[in-house]
């Protein structure tokens, strides 16, 4: 009995026995939980006599019709032991069955696994991702990285190379709220966004909500990423090292004490591709006369410790952190016997995200489950730069030393407090919560100091702003009967910033129908809202991103999402899906034609808000989600459009990550019991970028024109053009796509689990696109022509890891 | 073993930074032509208003003028004339709308242009007053030693009710000898423009023709601010005469966007951004632009 932990009303089970009531049919509803009281979303539940069954749902509910009578119920779950109970029904029911992780396959490394395991789609579109599937597929550098796992999914793309984050149904990257154990993460991409700062040991789960918006998030105008931190084995100490060529990672976890009450989880990652380019980059500049090198490091690490006070209340503290260090340094010296001169130009750039949050869950009853949580996050970009200068002759000795420092943050702190209510027929949750943000840019010092005797300190103020919003809401899923569930509710924010409020009252219902079988229909609607933005630069800078806050200039983001769809389960573990989704946004933020962007200037003066946008599309999903050979196809076809009265004569225009076609594709293999093959295909559209159509004359080149014409000359150089775009986004760049295959080798040795990788990533060499120039050319006939290069950075790419782990 | 440990290094980096580049077409778009206008306002010389049609990128660069348009040129909102188009050269292949006076520092100008195919285009900038100078040095010419290095020092006394943005030129001009190849002497002038090489340090500096210095005062606002820059110069021992021009002009805000974001397109090659060009021209395109020209001659041979 020790397996299961709990009957709420096993006495109606003990007391019902007539044979009358076996005949009828009734309603068995209940939860699933895990043994650390987490609701298992997705878990199976299956009636074994009537071969009829159901999944949990995103709260780990479900419900089931079963005859009156015994009934043998198996609830099963991925990673945890499953269960069978026998019970005699001769009533509604409702139960919580509590199952036990599974300790051998609870972990990363799977050894003699039997079948593997795809991304779960759930019936209401919910997408879950494990660390199995992070680690079914090829490496990236020896990284497993669950973002790169995450684009396998429909509707989920990357930018391209070099492109951060996500985007997903043609939003931006910042309109997709990214939460680490409940507390936003706000960049999640380490240099050039190739690795993400999600650690894969690290990671429990991954939860994608895009094609509904529960109402208990809110904040971002798209779609929402829920990342759970693992908790750490309750049963024994358990590890992991790996070792790669430009990253190492090692994982701790397990219980604390004999009564193993309290568990910890501890991952550490680091990148050391600086060790190569330091000394090749120093061989380089030494060749071109100057003395100089390159350097970039990460590291980023996961801490997390959960205490189970008793089996109705768990407090969890979670901390994460990563940082960024880029180093940029050249020297020169030159001179003679009267003159010398040396100089020295450092560039340093350092970037971090500190995530901290605390979680108490505390069940009351069979009903009543209350959560408090408290989380802080800040992202900050910190640049350095050092410029000094000597020079010694016949005149004496000259110098000049500079320094300056510019900082950019953004704090959020947020305290939330969320109860549900669970009946037989419905769960009820809501929640209430407050969020304070400070915002800074462009805060740092300049200094300078010359033999002249010229010097000065001057502080940069940088620009601070400071917000506050407060959200309640209110959630309901109400299943009227075994072919409905309704998920309606609300969401109410209010923005202050600069004295000034913003209220928005955004109602959310998602719908499920079931008519038979296991096919389901679905249909969604959300009203959305969102208070800060991103201003990213350039897709080639990799350092400039920053957060502004919504202002009473450029006005809070708003809209609608809508979304339609149908699913169904097929035998022999196949699936596949269909949706559609409409997306209206109002006073989304473009920069303006000619915006400096840099932090000297003040970033509401560089963009344009007030802009509305759209995106509409269709996916299609087919996936085999268990057995020895497992696969998915997934296919977006999809608009997305912007519309501001100062550009593009105020019709839509494209988005710049409009991607019409999205294709992800892939297969795992398991081969016998020691090997497993992997393959991935993403291909994509590629992203819109602005060309001109007509061009005109700088004033120099007029200017000079003129005077040479005035001298009775014409040899003026008039090839100097500025070019009109007739529209912003008016061409699209070549495809995006690789193709990537790994094969992994997983053997035990008494208690050590080793597993050997070979990766290809880009197996055909294609060039994808990482940044862009043009340039004219010169035609046989002596016309001319532009033509655009493509600068890429991987061609086809082998990796190599070895990962042991120990339990 | 050594060997190969270090190839194998530095093929994998390879592959990580040496990245790869190839061309690719795209659908080019041939647009229709715009107005273009462009004019330059200074206390130093006529004011010329070039209006010019836009031109394909792929065709011939050659500049075309538009000749039938209505010119009005305005100073603080009263119209100063309809301005008269001009040819520059006798075959009349180019010219601008002319106002044969001198642009007026701390004033405002603005133009309009009325066209039948293009409409009504507008646009407006303020000259800034001319820039304080409350002193200015030449401090050694140097040699061949030093690179015929030249050191200036001026004191610039800097507006602090206002964002303030200053260009510097420097010129050389003289005479010289010249020894033809059958060996004759003669003495002919020279002129050209020097590149200002600041020794403190300026803030927002941008390039102005990848030579005029432009710069705010965003680290020394208000305050009264020691320049000292170097410019290379000419060998004297062949000059008779030589001296040297030092321009310092404070120019307007739409000046010096309109040099950083040109500056900035040949940096970064925006060749797949938008518009990154800054105009403040209304309808139309180009830039419409002033500045107050402060000038230091000084004598050096």
């Amino acid at each position: 009995m020790n397996r299961l932990l709990r009957f709420f009303i096993c006495s109606l089970l003990l007391c019902s026995c007539s044979t009358v009531f076996a005949q009828n049919t009734y309603q068995l509803s209940g939860r699933v939980i895990g043994d650390d009281l987490s609701a298992l979303s997705n878990a199976s539940v299956f009636v074994s006599q009537f071969s009829s069954g159901t999944y949990t749902d995103s709260l780990g509910k479900f419900k089931i019709s079963v005859k009156g009578g015994w009934n043998e119920i198996a609830f099963s779950y991925i990673g945890y032991h499953a269960e069978k109970l026998n019970l005699f029904i001769s009533r509604d029911t409702v139960i919580e069955v509590k199952l036990k992780t599974n300790l051998e396959l609870a972990e990363v490394s799977v050894i003699d696994r039997k079948q593997i395991l795809q991304a779960l789609h759930d019936a209401t579109g919910t997408i879950t991702l494990s660390r199995q599937n992070f680690n079914s597929l090829p490496q990236f550098l020896g990284e497993n990285d669950p973002m790169r796992a995450l684009q396998m999914q429909p509707g989920v793309q990357s930018g391209n190379e070099g492109a951060r984050g996500i985007f997903i149904r043609g939003g931006s990257p910042d309109q997709t709220l990214m939460l680490l154990d409940g507390a936003p993460v706000y960049n999640p991409a380490h240099i050039y966004g190739f690795i993400s700062v999600f650690n894969g040991d690290a990671i429990d789960k991954m939860s994608v909500y895009k094609d509904r918006y529960p109402a208990r998030f809110g904040g971002r105008l798209c779609s929402v990423i829920d990342i759970g931190v693992d908790d750490g084995d309750t049963g024994k100490l358990n590890g992991t090292f790996s070792l790669g060529l430009v990253t190492s990672r090692i994982n701790l976890n397990g219980p604390i004490g004999k009564k193993k009450k309290t568990t910890f989880a501890v991952s550490a990652r680091g990148c050391y591709v600086g060790l190569y380019t330091g000394p090749i980059s120093k061989r380089q500049y030494k060749a071109t006369g100057f003395d100089g090198r390159i350097a970039y490091y990460f590291g980023d690490v996961n801490a997390k410790l959960v205490h189970r006070f008793n089996n109705k209340t768990k407090l969890a503290l979670n901390f994460f952190t990563n940082n960024d260090y880029y180093s940029f340094k050249r020297g020169f010296e030159s001179g003679n016997a009267q003159y010398t001169e040396k100089g020295l130009t450092q560039h340093d750039i350092q970037w971090a995200n500190y995530v901290a949050s605390a979680t108490l869950v505390h069940v009351f009853d069979q009903a009543w489950q209350m959560k408090q949580h408290f989380s802080f996050s800040r992202y900050q970009i910190v640049n350095d730069d050092h410029d000094d200068y000597q020079q010694t002759s016949s005149l004496g000795a000259m110098y000049s030393y500079s320094n300056s420092t510019t900082q950019s943050y953004i704090n959020d702190f947020t305290w939330q407090e969320a109860a549900t209510y669970q009946t037989t027929q419905q769960t009820f949750m809501m929640g209430a919560g407050l969020t304070t943000r400070m915002f800074e840019t462009g805060k740092g010092q300049f200094s300078y100091n010359t033999s002249y005797g010229d010097s000065m300190v001057n502080k940069l103020d940088g620009t601070l702003i400071k917000s506050l919003e407060a959200f309640v809401y209110a959630e309901d899923e109400y299943h009227p009967d075994e072919h409905w569930l309704i998920n309606g509710g609300f969401h109410v924010r209010v923005y202050v910033v600069d004295k000034k409020a913003f209220a928005s009252l955004l109602p959310r219902v998602n719908v499920l129908y079931n008519p038979a079988g296991k096919f389901y229909l679905r249909a969604s609607a959300s009203g959305l809202s969102q208070n800060i933005h991103l201003l990213a630069t350039s897709s080639s800078n990799i350092l400039n991103d920053y957060w502004v806050p919504a202002t009473q200039k450029v006005k809070p983001e708003n809209g609608w999402n809508f979304s339609a769809g149908m699913t169904q389960k097929l035998p022999l573990n196949f699936e596949w899906s269909i949706d559609g989704f409409y997306r209206i946004m109002n006073n989304v933020v473009e920069y303006k034609d000619g915006a400096s962007q840099n932090l000297y200037t003040p970033w509401e003066d560089q963009v344009i808000g007030g802009g509305k946008g759209r995106s509409y599309g269709t996916e299609v999903y087919v996936a085999r989600t268990k057995g020895k050979i497992t696969g998915s196809v997934s296919y977006t076809l999809s608009w997305s459009e912007r519309k501001f009265a100062s550009l593009s004569n105020n019709e839509y225009f494209p988005y710049k990550y409009d991607r019409r076609h999205n294709l992800a594709a892939q297969l795992t293999f398991l081969v016998g019991r020691h090997f497993e093959l992997g393959a991935a295909y993403v291909y994509g559209s590629g992203n819109m970028f602005s060309i001109p159509g007509q061009s005109y004359h700088t004033f120099g080149v007029l200017s000079a024109y003129d005077y040479w014409l005035s001298q009775g000359q014409n040899s003026a150089y008039t090839n100097d053009l500025i070019g009109i775009y007739p529209g912003r986004n008016n061409a699209r760049l070549p495809s995006y796509q690789h193709l990537d295959v790994s094969l992994t080798y997983r053997k035990q040795v008494k208690n050590l689990q080793h597993a050997f990788n070979l990766s290809i990533y880009n197996v055909y060499n294609h060039y994808n696109i990482f940044a862009v120039y043009s340039d004219y050319r010169t035609n046989d006939d002596g016309s001319r022509s532009i033509v655009y290069k493509k600068l890429s950075l991987f061609p086809i790419l082998p990796s190599v890891s070895y990962t042991v782990k120990f339990s | 073993m050594k060997q190969h440990v270090y190839h194998f290094f530095l093929l994998t980096l390879l592959f990580l930074i040496a990245g790869c580049e190839k061309d690719f077409d795209v659908g080019y778009i041939t647009g229709d032509t715009k107005m273009v206008v462009n004019c330059q306002i200074d206390n130093l010389r006529p004011i010329k208003v070039f209006v010019t049609e836009s031109v394909s990128l792929l065709g011939t660069s050659t500049p075309k003028c538009i000749t039938n348009a209505q010119v009005e040129l305005y100073m603080n909102d009263s119209l100063l004339s309809a301005l008269p188009f001009i040819y520059t050269d006798s075959a009349k292949t180019f010219g601008g709308y002319v106002w044969p006076e001198l642009g007026k520092p701390g004033n405002t100008y603005s133009v309009k242009i009325i066209h039948p195919q293009y409409g009504t285009v507008t646009a407006t900038d303020f000259i800034p007053p001319m820039p304080v100078i409350t002193n200015y040095a030449l401090v050694y010419y140097g040699d061949s030693t030093d690179n015929y290095t030249t050191r200036f020092n001026l004191q610039l006394l800097d507006d602090g009710a206002r964002q303030n943005y200053y260009r510097m030129n420097v010129y050389q001009w003289g005479k010289r000898f010249v020894v033809s190849d059958e060996g004759d002497t003669t003495i002919t002038d020279y002129a050209f423009s020097s590149k200002s090489e600041i020794q403190v340090l300026l803030s927002d500096t941008v390039r102005e023709y990848n030579s005029n210095l432009i710069f705010s005062d965003r680290s020394f606002n208000g305050q009264l601010k020691q320049i000292d820059f170097v410019a290379r110069g000419a060998d004297l021992i062949n000059t008779t005469e030589a001296y040297y021009l030092v321009e310092l002009s404070e120019v307007s805000p739409a000046h010096y966007q309109y040099c950083k974001s040109l500056q900035e397109r040949n940096d970064f090659n925006s060749g797949s951004g938008n518009n990154s060009t800054y105009s403040n021209i209304q309808n139309a395109y180009g830039i419409f632009m002033s500045h107050s020209i402060y000038q230091m001659l000084k004598k050096v041979k």
